[in-house]
């Protein structure tokens, strides 16, 4: 199962990198607002 | 150098004051980190459990004075501001662009949804500045940033979430 991951406060997707699911983790990334 | 955190952590020591009250007078008691405790306040699923202050600065007659204050630097608007501990700050690898913080801070308050989600389960850390927590999974010692600081239990509630 892939887990889509969205970062608040315009943080970009290292705040999931010390998570540890089974699952993948897909970082949905900021676009310019 | 300082960071956010240290050039403002008196504004940010008040700001924690104030929720911690608000926390105590909304329910009555400082247990509120306990799972299950509800306040429609605390938590941000729909716009109306927005805080008063975030829903005023959001109104369209707010616009003037919002719009000032987000075209020109703030402290708020930083995002180690609402860091509620100093080493969560130093040592956290995701850096925040201004632009996006001035977006996310904008989309809050003029957040509009009325429908709650179904089936979304909320982590929130006890000690978060920015949306003090509600009826929800709580990671305790935990700032809006627990999912760098507190990743252990997070991982774990979602590993059980999924299971």
């Amino acid at each position: 199962m892939n887990i889509y991951a969205f970062s608040g406060l315009g943080a970009d997707e290292r705040v999931f990198q010390n998570l540890h699911i089974r699952d993948k983790i897909i970082p949905v990334p900021w676009i310019q607002p | 150098m300082q960071n956010g955190f240290q050039k403002y952590k008196h504004r940010a020591a008040i700001w924690n004051t104030g929720s911690q009250f608000w926390r105590t007078y909304r329910c009555g008691s400082k247990q509120t980190n306990l799972p299950g405790t509800y306040n429609p306040y605390f938590s941000a699923e729909t716009s109306t459990e927005l805080r008063p202050l975030y829903r005023w600065i959001g109104k369209p007659e707010s616009s003037t004075l919002f719009q000032r204050l987000f075209s020109s630097f703030h402290p708020g608007w930083h995002p180690d501001f609402w860091c509620s501990r100093q080493e969560v700050v130093e040592r956290n690898p995701a850096r925040h662009r201004s632009a996006f913080c001035k977006w996310a801070c904008y989309a809050l308050c003029t957040w509009t949804n009325k429908t709650p989600i179904p089936n979304c389960i909320k982590i929130s850390g006890d000690q978060d500045l920015l949306l003090p927590p509600g009826k929800m999974l709580l990671v305790r010692g935990g700032g809006h940033f627990m999912v760098v600081d507190r990743a252990g239990e997070v991982s774990e509630i979602i590993r059980n979430s999924l299971s």
